[in-house]
This record gives C-alpha cells, sequence and structure tokens, in this order.
C-alpha cells in the first residue's frame, strides 16, 4: 500500500442521528478527516458532543447522514462486511458477557473474518492471535476467563482480540474509561508504541486530556457546538483551540504544564518564591491552592526559598528579615495561614 | 510479526488440557446415551428381559412376537423420539441463549412453545370437528406436515416479537418477563379458542398439552426427523455465527458477520426445532432451558463447535431417563413427559439464578 495515502478518510462528513418520527438531528457537519498509517490520533470533546457517534459512523456501525468515508481507496458501503472487517477492527466500550470464554477463545474470535464456516484456525491464524497476545502482554492468563479478568485486562484482552483481526485500522472507544491510572499510562503507552511498530492507524476516544496531550500524534477536538478542530496536540495547545474547546467556569487550562488547574486564580496574598526543578513546582502547587499569589519580591508578604539539603527537600521562609526552617510544606503552609490572618488584619 | 516470547510447556500444557478432559467427558456421555436407550426400551408395562431387548433392538428377532411388536412398533420409536427432543429442544435453547444473551432464554421460557401451540391449536381446533389429531394421524404425513408448518411458523412468529422486543431491552429480566407475556397472550388466545370449542377437540387438545413421546407413530417419525436434522444442520452451520455473537451484535458485526442473516438462520433453526418437536409431542418445558446450562459447566467452554454436539448428548440423556421415569418403572401407569421435565428441569434453573449472582456478567 502506498505509504503516502491515508487509511481512512472522510469527506463532507455529517454525522447524527435519523429517525422516521423525528427530523433528522446532525451532530456534525461537513468533517474533513484523515487516518495515516503509524499515527495515533486522539478525539476529545466533552460528554455529548458526538464522539461516540463519530466513531460508531467510522466504523459502520451507523449510517452516514452525507459524506463519503473510505477506507483503503474504496467508498465504505461498497466494501462486503468480511473486506471491511479485514480493514477495520474495534474496541469497544460496551461491555462483553460471555463470561465462560477463555482468553485465547476470544482474541481468537478476532480471526473469524480469515476463517472457513466453521471457524477452524490454521497455523497462521494461531501465530496472529499468539502475536496479539504476545504484545498486549496477555499471555500470562490466555486460560483464564473472562469474569477472572480485572477490568485493566479485560480491556488488554479486547485490544488483543482487535490485533489479532490484523487490519490497518483499529478504532477504540474509550479503552481508557473503568481503568486505574497506571493501567491507562499503560494502555496508550501501548497504544502509542502500536502504531509506530505496526503502521497501523490508531483511531481512539478519550476523556484523558493529559494522556492524550502526551500520547497523540494528532488530537482531533470536537466541540459542544459539533465543529471540529485538528492538528498536532503542541500547536493546538499554543495557539489556544485546546483551551477554548474545554473553556468552562472554575478551572483554567496551564499551558506551561498542560494541565487543567482545578483553582481560580488565585486573590490572596502575594510570596514571592525561589528554587527550580520539582521541589519549586510542588511548592507552588501548594500554594497555589491555599489562595496565594507567587510573584514578584517587592509586595510579596514574604520569600519562599526551596533547597535541596543533602537529598531531602528543605524550605526557608523569610519574613521581616527573619528566617525559618521548614522541613515539610505541611510546617510552611501552617505558618503561612497565620502569616495571611496577620496580613488580613493589617 | 513478532515473535511470541513464551516458553513451549507455558503454552501448550493449558491448551491440551480442556480438549484432553473434554473428549473423556464426550465419550462418557456417549456411554450412558447407550446405557438410558436400552433402559428406557427395556422399561415399560410389560416385562422383557434387557438381554432380549438388545437382541431385539441389535440384530432384530426374536422368538416372542409380542415382545419384537412392541419394542419395534412402540418403544424403539419412542425412545427416538426421545432422543430427538432432547437434541432439537435443547440446541434450541442454546442457540436463544447466545442470541439473547440472556441466560434465562428457552423455547418454553420465552413463549416460544406458546407460539407453535396456537399453530397447533390453529389445526386442531380451527378446522371444524374434521381436524382432530386423530384426524391428522388418519391423514397421516401430508397432515404432519401441515400441523408441522403451523407449530414452526407459530414459534418463527413469536420468537421474531420477542426478537423485535429484545433490540429495544438491555435487561435480562425484563426481557424474561417479555418472554412470559408473549407467551401469556398467546396461550389466552388460545384459551378463547377452546372456550368456543366442540368438547372433544378440546379433549384431544388438552392431551396434546400433556406433552408425549409416545404419540409419534412410525410415518410422523420420519416427518420429525427429517425436520429436527434439518433445524440441527442450519444450528452447526450457525456456530461460527453464535461464537461471534457471544461478544454482542457490534463486536460480530465489526468481525464481518452479516448479522441479520445469521439471526435469520438461527430464528429459522429454532422455529423447526421447537415447532416441530411441539406439534407431535406437546409442550415439553425446561429442557430448552437447563441442559445448555449443564453442558457448559461440564464442558468449560462457550465454542458453539463442541457444545452443539454435546448439548445434544446431553439433551438426550435428559429426555431417556424423564421417560424412563415417567414409566414409573413397577406399575403400569404412565406419567406425561412434561411433568417429569419440570420436575427435573426446574430445580436447575434454580440451581443457575442462585449459584449465579449476577447474570449479566456469568452469561454462558
Amino acid at each position: 500500500m502506498n505509504e503516502t495515502l491515508p487509511l481512512l478518510s472522510a469527506r463532507a462528513l455529517t454525522i447524527g442521528y435519523s429517525s422516521s418520527n423525528q427530523p433528522v438531528t446532525p451532530i456534525s457537519h461537513s468533517l474533513d478527516l484523515d487516518l495515516w498509517p503509524g499515527k495515533l490520533v486522539c478525539l476529545l470533546g466533552p460528554n455529548g458532543a458526538g464522539k461516540s457517534t463519530l466513531m460508531r459512523t467510522l466504523a459502520g456501525l451507523q449510517p452516514t447522514l452525507a459524506g463519503v468515508i473510505t477506507i483503503a481507496g474504496k467508498p465504505m458501503q461498497t466494501l462486503a462486511p468480511v473486506e471491511l472487517a479485514q480493514q477495520l477492527s474495534l474496541v469497544l466500550t460496551e461491555r462483553v458477557e460471555a463470561g465462560n470464554l477463555t482468553v485465547s477463545e476470544l482474541v481468537a474470535l478476532g480471526r473469524t473474518p480469515y476463517t472457513g464456516w466453521l471457524g477452524a484456525l490454521t497455523q497462521q491464524d494461531k501465530e496472529q492471535v499468539n502475536w496479539a497476545m504476545d504484545v498486549t502482554e496477555t499471555v500470562n492468563f490466555r486460560q483464564r476467563r473472562l469474569h477472572q479478568l480485572s477490568d485493566g485486562e479485560r480491556q488488554k484482552v479486547m485490544l488483543a482480540r482487535a490485533l489479532a483481526q490484523d487490519t490497518p485500522l483499529i478504532l477504540l472507544d474509550e479503552p481508557t474509561a473503568h481503568l486505574d491510572l497506571p493501567n491507562r499510562v499503560e494502555m496508550m503507552r501501548l497504544l502509542h508504541q502500536l502504531a509506530r511498530q505496526t503502521g497501523k492507524a490508531i483511531l481512539l476516544s478519550t476523556h484523558e486530556l493529559d494522556l492524550a496531550l502526551q500520547a497523540a500524534d494528532q488530537l482531533w477536538l470536537i466541540r459542544q457546538t459539533g465543529e471540529m478542530n485538528m492538528g498536532v496536540p503542541e500547536d493546538l495547545v499554543l495557539n489556544g483551540t485546546f483551551e477554548a474547546a474545554f473553556a468552562k467556569n472554575g478551572f483554567h487550562f496551564d499551558r506551561t504544564t498542560g494541565t487543567f488547574a482545578i483553582h481560580n486564580e488565585a486573590s490572596g496574598p502575594s510570596v514571592s518564591l525561589d528554587g527550580t526543578g520539582s521541589l519549586a513546582f510542588w511548592t507552588g502547587r501548594a500554594l497555589q491552592r491555599e489562595g496565594f499569589v507567587i510573584g514578584a519580591s517587592d509586595n510579596a508578604i514574604c520569600l519562599i526559598e526551596t533547597l535541596d539539603v543533602a537529598g531531602k527537600p528543605h524550605w526557608v521562609v523569610t519574613r521581616d528579615k527573619i528566617r525559618t526552617d521548614y522541613t515539610t510544606l505541611a510546617d510552611v503552609l501552617t505558618s503561612l495561614q497565620e502569616l495571611k490572618h496577620v496580613s488580613a488584619d493589617l | 510479526m513478532g515473535v511470541s516470547i513464551s516458553s513451549p510447556t507455558d503454552a501448550q500444557k493449558p491448551r491440551s488440557f480442556w480438549p484432553q478432559r473434554n473428549r473423556i467427558v464426550i465419550m462418557v456421555l456417549f456411554g450412558f446415551v447407550i446405557l438410558f436407550f436400552l433402559l428406557d426400551i427395556t422399561l415399560g408395562s410389560v416385562r422383557i428381559p434387557l438381554k432380549e431387548v438388545a437382541r431385539i433392538v441389535f440384530e432384530g428377532e426374536s422368538e416372542n412376537r409380542a415382545w419384537l411388536y412392541i419394542v419395534q412398533k412402540i418403544r424403539l420409536p419412542k425412545a427416538i423420539t426421545a432422543i430427538l427432543v432432547g437434541c432439537g429442544l435443547s440446541v434450541s435453547g442454546l442457540q436463544m441463549q447466545t442470541l439473547f444473551r440472556n441466560p434465562l432464554s428457552g423455547p418454553a421460557e420465552l413463549g416460544i412453545t406458546a407460539g407453535a401451540g396456537l399453530g397447533v391449536a390453529v389445526v386442531m381446533l380451527g378446522g371444524g370437528g374434521s381436524a382432530s389429531l386423530y384426524a391428522i394421524r388418519e391423514l397421516g404425513v401430508s397432515g404432519s406436515w401441515l400441523l408441522v408448518l403451523m407449530a414452526s411458523l407459530g414459534a418463527a412468529l413469536v420468537l421474531l416479537l420477542v426478537l423485535l422486543i429484545a433490540g429495544r431491552l438491555r435487561d435480562n429480566v425484563v426481557l424474561l418477563i417479555v418472554g412470559v407475556m408473549v407467551g401469556t397472550i398467546t396461550v389466552s388466545l388460545i384459551s378463547i379458542w377452546q372456550y368456543f370449542s366442540q368438547p372433544e377437540q378440546l379433549q384431544e387438545y388438552l392431551l396434546w398439552t400433556f406433552g408425549s413421546l409416545g404419540g409419534v407413530v412410525q410415518s410422523h417419525l420420519y416427518v420429525l426427523s427429517g425436520v429436527v436434522i434439518v433445524g440441527l444442520l442450519l444450528a452447526f452451520v450457525s456456530s461460527k455465527a453464535l461464537n461471534a455473537l457471544l461478544l454482542g451484535e457490534n463486536y460480530a458485526r465489526s468481525m464481518g458477520l452479516t448479522v441479520g442473516r445469521s439471526r435469520l438462520i438461527i430464528l429459522l433453526s429454532t422455529s423447526l426445532l421447537t415447532g416441530s418437536i411441539t406439534a407431535f409431542c406437546g409442550p415439553i418445558g425446561f429442557v430448552g432451558i437447563a441442559v445448555p446450562h449443564i453442558t457448559r459447566s461440564l464442558l468449560g467452554t462457550s465454542d458453539h463447535r463442541i457444545l452443539i454436539p454435546t448439548t445434544c448428548l446431553v439433551g438426550t440423556i435428559l429426555l431417556l431417563v424423564c421417560d424412563s421415569i415417567a414409566q414409573l418403572p413397577g406399575t403400569g401407569a404412565v406419567l406425561p413427559i412434561n411433568i417429569v421435565t419440570s420436575l427435573l428441569g426446574a430445580p436447575v434453573v434454580i440451581w443457575i439464578i442462585v449459584s449465579r449472582n449476577n447474570l449479566r456478567s456469568s452469561f454462558s
């Protein structure tokens, strides 16, 4: 296949729902989308913006309202179900309830588009299944039943099934939902590696903004209004698009750290902070939570220096030329609370 | 492609374990089938020694003409009917449990048997005085085809209705209630019909509702075996589709399955099996729901390529045992088969519900 062609492209795509007793309700208009080989794309957007609808439409589970989706150079409607299944595999949010299936049986089901009428596996099928379990690190529990797996293991098994299907395209609908943080990070790392190493085009929808910013080659931001912004994550952060897409009262996006701050801009007394590295960063976080403004030294109520003393964190608070030493941030904050009251009284 | 890093012992040892165990289970089941088949033929109001029974079955001859007649014309057709019913209803239940992704599905539970009963009622009660079961028997093969056709149509109709409603539901228990309701409506329709029917027609119909394996005469047996074999073949052909459907409709579609067509074949198979069996033997409960569960727990697999044949074996054994019990060994009386299957099957269903607290995640 020509490397310069997208594996999936959509032109003038309109997604949404149409039913017989209701007027057509489009969610997004005239979308032009491309999925390139070897690239991981993250679809982000607030709840209800149409992420799942877009995923379902691109997967062929739901008809388009307008526009064309082209897969492997052919319009999607002209592909037979088996041909489509050899191009595109899915990991869905719906929970698979076939609890009596073993992991290897389930992963082997991924070979369905290639097997004969009875579904017997050839040597090549078995190799593909083994490879899929290898890369997802699910080999160790290949004989376990589905209902014996944790959510994280289960999600890896579902990914293994999609990999066994051996398709150039993989679409995952919220693969990190229900997972704890280490498993979320693990899943994203795995998907990023897979895209790079196997040349597959991977599209996933997620709510994990910071993970998506780190792992994605491209972001698709879908707004509540249905409009879509696309680009390299860093570009979207720097030009403010990312911030605008998630604009909401009560929190703001910090471009420097790439995180959403749950505290509004501080309005308390200002403190000047002197230090570098993670020590200064976390000290700043603690001060912000307490409502202090970290600012210039001229109107600061005190100066806080962060020091590294023999590998242990150390804080020196200077106020009215009186220096006090602290070894935990908790103590620093307690003393600052007193200062805060004093300065409020003045 | 990457290279497998797992050591060969790690990968092969557990792999060979289940099939090995399953092979033994299947062989033991085969043994039981033969044992209970002979037992079923031996038991009855007339005492015939086991040795003689085996001779008649395998060599087809005996000095005692009466015994020869009893075994060949009465007991053998009845035992064969038991096998057909056991296979047919169990496989029908297995397909429904996978199709609806609901462990509590079965032909009787979702009203499919009642639908087949409606078809039977149409023939028996609808045709005026001339179309009673007795008349059907006299009509022979052509009449029995009519009965099978109507019963299968009735079954398909109810199944289609439940399938349409199930598309809007996500809850196992609600689906079951819907099934019971559809069944109740169907039974009510039949009751209205009964109310306006002649007493002699009613009697035939009521006898039919008790269920009987013995009412299938030889000419009917050909029809029944033909239809059941077609139904079983359709089910076996669907086993790959059924496996894919275990993951749900969306996944099945994403793996290249034409879901609509597969559903149609499964629906056809289930209707033929339930319809033909119900037409000839009456509504037989609990076999369809219980046997697939017993089989799964015996094999520890959800693979329909193994499940379907093994379900046939377990269903056969269950029906032969039920029929043997129905003879009430030692007495001359015979219980209706429906009562025996209910007595044995209902506890199994209770066991399923009690032993699995969360029916959703424990399916299959």
